[in-house]
């Protein structure tokens, strides 16, 4: 697991090579498989926003190797021009957001709320017992 | 004189080729049809020259029907005319036997060009397609769209809402509405109901 947090590094080089290598990486961990996919993104955009971007994802990559006991997970990212659609999805055991609490410290939500927070995002979880979990983020651009 | 039979089941487009056609000398409609099977009771009776066929049609499609005409009647020239450039579509028309294709929204002229054109034993595309559809196999395999968003257009193409999409699923309607946005933006359509149009060609599985 450690490993995949040196894939920082890497977002030097951009956003989606980044996002790209943490997806090859972190394939194959318990049967997962990763896939991105990515629209509008051959411009960089800002650089502390891109690892903010790619903080959030590894996040959400690790909550879905720790807990989802998924097979398949998918990281799209959108630049739709005046705001980035970042949704990760995964066929997992799902959970109820509604248990989800802001209060208490788990799975790493709460950070990754905040963080959207503080880039005027919406963050939205969905989940389905025993079909997936789909975290959407809409980033202003 | 070259005869022409015409297959399209919206009536309007018929209508408006007809009547571009009624000014030339050297064309004639011979007749119209609004589905497939129409199409090859009035090519056996007529046997016209060249045949425009729409490749989404009621009964049978465009493709089937080019495959039988020109099996039974393989002199007739067929011009395939859709609403998108999909190449998939083209080369299923072309491997059916068609010898050109033209876009719906080309002005009506090129119609008459193509027509000319596949009469005398040459090819017609519109200008607006990209012919490489030899070469689609070089392409990487990486497909435009995931799965879940094939899933997702695929009851688009039934009118089924974002709700009943979701549900059908067993996703969030957050994640079939974001799906869709994507969708529209990834494959450069102007809104909801263009993806609806998308989502009706692509059953056809091209």
């Amino acid at each position: 697991m450690a490993h995949l947090k040196n894939s920082g590094v890497i977002a030097k080089n951009g956003l989606l090579p980044a996002v790209e290598k943490l997806a090859k990486n972190a394939s194959g961990i318990n049967g997962l498989e990763f896939e991105v996919q990515s629209f509008g993104l051959d411009q960089r955009l800002d650089n502390s926003l891109e690892i903010s971007i790619f903080r959030i994802i590894q996040e959400l990559v690790t909550n879905i190797i720790k807990h989802a006991k998924a097979t398949q997970g998918t990281i799209h990212i959108t630049n739709h021009s005046d705001n980035l659609n970042i949704m990760v999805e995964d066929n997992g055991v799902g959970f109820n957001p509604k248990q989800l609490s802001k209060t208490k410290p788990g799975m790493g939500i709460t950070s990754i709320d905040k963080r959207v927070e503080s880039l005027d995002g919406k963050f939205t979880i969905e989940s389905e017992i025993s079909k997936g979990t789909t975290v959407i983020i809409d980033l202003p651009l | 004189m070259i005869t022409v039979a015409i297959a399209e089941d919206h009536q309007s487009f018929i209508d408006g080729i007809k009547l571009l056609l009624e000014y030339e000398d050297d064309i004639k409609i011979v007749g119209t049809a609004n589905d497939g099977e129409a199409l090859l009771d009035l090519v056996r009776l007529k046997q016209p020259n060249v045949v425009i066929t729409d490749i989404r049609m009621p009964k049978m499609d465009g493709i089937t029907a080019t495959k039988v005409i020109k099996k039974e009647l393989p002199h007739i020239k067929i011009l395939g005319f859709t609403m998108f450039d999909q190449k998939d579509a083209i080369k299923q028309m072309l491997d059916a036997g068609a010898s050109g294709y033209l876009l719906k929204n080309s002005p009506l002229e090129e119609v008459l060009k193509a027509i000319r054109a596949v009469y005398n034993g040459n090819t017609y595309f519109d200008a607006n397609i990209e012919i490489e559809a030899e070469n689609d196999t070089n392409k990487k395999a990486k497909s435009i769209l995931t799965k879940r968003q094939v899933e997702i257009l695929n009851l688009v193409a039934l009118g089924k809402t974002s709700r009943e999409i979701a549900d059908e699923l067993f996703i969030g309607i957050h994640t079939v509405e974001t799906h869709r946005k994507n969708m529209i933006r990834i494959l450069g359509l102007q809104g909801k109901g263009e993806l609806m149009r998308y989502a009706l060609e692509k059953k056809y599985k091209f």
